[in-house]
C-alpha cells in the first residue's frame, strides 16, 4: 500500500512536470500565432476556414472535394470581380503585398507595394497608409509615395508627378522644409533617373495618367 | 499501532490470524516516504491499565475496526491519487492536442504565406506558372493562395480610387462609388446606382446638386462609354472635395484671415488680409471658373492702398496664388511679411 502510494506520488509529480512543460509550449505557439495573425489584413471568409481547418487534418463532412469545389466556387466569384473593376478602372493590378507595420485599436498603419500597368505604362507604387478611428468617422491618409514608371514614360506625368510629391505628409511642415522631406527626394530621384530614358506619350498613355492623377490626389 | 501524524495512512501493525498483535516497530519513524512521524509505541500492556476493562476479544474486535477503518481511508486516498492521476495524465493529452493543433495552423499558415510570395513575385514579373506535378494538398494551398492574393488585390483597387462596381438585378444595374481625396487625406466618397438595361440611366445618387450630373452624363455619352463618363465626374468631384478641403484649412489654419464669401461649390473665395503694420485691408477674390481644378482661374486684389496691389511684392503673391493651394500660398505670404 505504501509502495503504491509512493508510486502514486512519483507519477503525479512528473504528470504534473510534464503539464507545466507542455502549458509553456502551448503558450509560446499561440504567442507565434498572434504573430502571424497581426499581418492577415481581412477576415478569412467561410470557404477559406473550412479550408484551413482541412489543411490542419481535421476532417470535415464532404471531405477534400467539398471544400476544394466550394473553394473553386467562391475564387470563380473573385475572379469574376477582379475583372469588372480592372475594366472599370482601367488599371491592371498584378500584385499587392501588404505590411501591418502598426495596429492598435485605433490606428492602423500599412506599407503597400503595388505593381500593375495602365495601357502600355508600367509601374509600381509604394505607400503608407494610415488609417485613424475616432468615435464617428475613420480618416485615411497616405504618406511616403515613391513610385518607380518604365521607360516610357512623360514629362507631363513627372512634373505632375512632383507637383503631388511636394505635399507632405506631415501638413504642420512649412514650406521650406519640403524640399528634405525625405519622400520628396528619393521619388525625385526616381523621376530624373527614368528622365534619361523618356520618350514621346502615346494617347493611351494619357488615360493612363488621368488614372494615376486620381489615386495620387 | 498507526502513525499519529494525520494525513500518513500508514498502518504498522501485522494481523495474526485474525487478532492484531502489537510489534513494536522496526524503527522508531514512520515508513510511509516523506513522513518522518515517530512512531509512539504505546504498549498494549499500558492500554489496559489506563482504564480498558474489555476483554481480550472484545479488544480484537475494536482494534480489528480499527484497521479496517485505515483501510477504508488509505484505499480512499489511494482512488484519490489514482483519479488525480487520471486526471493530470487526460490533461497531458488534451495539451498535446493542443500542442500539435496549434503546431499545424501554424505551419499551414506559413506555407500560405511562402506560396503568396512566390505567386507575387511570378505575378510582378509576369512569369509563367510553374505546373509541375502536385500533390492534392498543394493543390489547395495553391488555390487558398490565390484567394489571399485576390482579396488584397481588389482591396488595392479600392485603395488607388476605383470606382467599386457592383453588378446587381442580375447585370441589369449596377453601383459605383466614386471616392475622393485632397493632398494626402481620403474626403467623401460619392454613389451611384444605374441601371444598365435597357439604357444606360442614373436611377439614384447622393451627389450635390451643384454638381451637372446630367449635362455631363449627356455630354459624355454615359450610354457608350460609362468609364469616360465617371472619369469626368470623378473629376468634378475631386476638385470640388479639393476646394473644399483648402477652404476649411484657411480657416482653421489661418485665422488672421477672414472669409469674406465662399458658395456651396467652392468655386469662388474672397477673402481679406490685414497688412502687418501698416493695418491696410487687402480684399482678394479667387474664381475657380474650372470646375475641375483645385487651383483659381482668377485672383483680383483690391485694397485702400491703390498702389498696393501693383507693388513688385503684391505681384509675386497674386502668382502665387494662382500657382499654389490658397491654404499653403498663405503660409508663404505670411513669412514673408505680407499678411498679418
Amino acid at each position: 500500500m505504501e509502495k503504491m502510494s509512493d508510486e502514486n506520488t512519483e507519477e503525479v509529480k512528473v504528470l504534473e512536470s510534464e503539464i507545466e512543460r507542455l502549458q509553456a509550449e502551448v503558450e509560446s505557439l499561440q504567442h507565434q500565432q498572434q504573430e502571424i495573425n497581426k499581418d492577415i489584413t481581412f477576415h478569412y471568409s467561410q470557404q477559406m476556414e473550412n479550408a484551413l481547418v482541412f489543411m490542419c487534418g481535421q476532417r470535415q463532412e464532404g471531405g477534400k472535394e467539398m471544400v476544394m469545389s466550394r473553394l473553386k466556387e467562391e475564387l470563380e466569384e473573385l475572379e469574376e470581380d477582379m475583372k469588372l473593376q480592372t475594366e472599370i478602372n482601367g488599371i491592371t493590378l498584378n500584385s499587392c503585398t501588404t505590411k501591418t507595420l502598426q495596429n492598435s485599436g485605433r490606428k492602423l498603419v500599412q506599407q503597400l507595394s503595388l505593381s500593375g500597368n495602365c495601357s502600355e505604362l508600367v509601374f509600381q507604387v509604394e505607400f503608407q497608409l494610415s488609417e485613424i478611428k475616432d468615435s464617428e468617422r475613420s480618416k485615411r491618409t497616405i504618406g511616403d509615395l515613391n513610385v518607380v514608371l518604365d521607360s516610357s514614360d512623360l514629362q507631363n506625368f513627372s512634373s505632375f508627378l512632383s507637383r503631388c510629391i511636394f505635399c507632405p505628409y506631415d501638413r504642420n511642415l512649412p514650406e521650406s522644409a519640403w524640399s528634405v522631406s525625405e519622400s520628396a527626394a528619393k521619388s525625385r530621384s526616381l523621376i530624373s533617373e527614368a528622365r534619361p530614358h523618356l520618350d514621346c506619350v502615346a494617347q493611351s498613355e494619357e488615360f493612363g495618367k488621368q488614372q494615376m492623377e486620381k489615386y495620387l490626389r | 499501532m498507526v502513525c499519529e501524524r494525520k494525513q500518513c495512512a500508514s498502518g504498522d501493525r501485522t494481523e495474526v490470524g485474525g487478532v492484531v498483535t502489537q510489534q513494536p516497530p522496526k524503527s522508531k519513524t514512520c515508513k510511509r516516504s516523506g513522513c518522518l512521524h515517530r512512531i509512539k509505541y504505546v504498549q498494549k500492556n499500558k492500554e489496559k491499565d489506563s482504564g480498558n476493562m474489555e476483554g481480550a476479544p472484545a479488544k480484537g474486535v475494536l482494534s480489528h475496526l480499527s484497521l479496517l477503518e485505515v483501510k477504508a481511508r488509505s484505499r480512499k486516498t489511494q482512488l484519490q491519487q489514482q483519479s488525480r492521476v487520471m486526471e493530470l495524465k487526460a490533461k497531458v493529452e488534451a495539451l498535446k492536442t493542443q500542442r500539435e493543433q496549434l503546431k499545424a495552423q501554424i505551419q499551414t499558415h506559413q506555407d500560405l504565406q511562402k506560396l503568396r510570395l512566390a505567386m507575387d513575385k511570378q505575378c510582378a514579373d509576369e512569369e509563367e506558372e510553374n505546373m509541375e506535378e502536385e500533390s492534392e494538398n498543394s493543390k489547395l494551398l495553391r488555390l487558398m493562395a490565390r484567394h489571399t492574393q485576390l482579396k488584397d488585390l481588389l482591396h488595392a483597387h479600392h485603395l488607388i480610387g476605383g470606382y467599386d462596381i457592383i453588378k446587381t438585378r442580375k447585370g441589369k444595374g449596377a453601383c459605383v462609388s466614386i471616392a475622393t481625396a485632397y493632398e494626402d487625406v481620403f474626403l467623401d466618397t460619392f454613389n451611384l446606382e444605374i441601371d444598365l438595361k435597357p439604357t444606360v440611366k442614373i436611377s439614384r445618387h447622393n451627389i450635390p446638386p451643384f454638381i451637372p450630373l446630367n449635362n455631363l452624363a449627356e455630354q459624355n455619352n454615359m450610354q457608350t462609354d460609362l468609364r469616360v463618363f465617371l472619369d469626368t465626374l470623378s473629376k468634378h468631384l475631386n476638385a470640388f472635395a479639393g476646394r473644399k478641403q483648402q477652404l476649411k484649412l484657411v480657416k482653421e489654419k489661418h485665422k488672421s484671415v477672414e472669409v469674406m464669401e465662399s458658395n456651396v461649390l467652392c468655386s469662388l473665395l474672397v477673402l481679406l488680409f490685414t497688412v502687418p503694420r501698416e493695418k491696410t485691408a487687402v480684399l482678394c477674390t479667387l474664381d475657380y471658373t474650372d470646375h475641375t481644378r483645385c487651383l483659381p482661374t482668377r485672383v483680383h486684389l483690391e485694397s485702400e492702398d491703390k498702389q498696393l496691389p501693383d507693388s513688385p511684392q503684391w505681384k509675386k503673391n497674386c502668382t502665387l496664388l494662382m500657382e499654389t493651394p490658397v491654404h499653403k500660398a498663405l503660409i508663404t505670404m505670411k513669412k514673408m511679411g505680407s499678411i498679418a
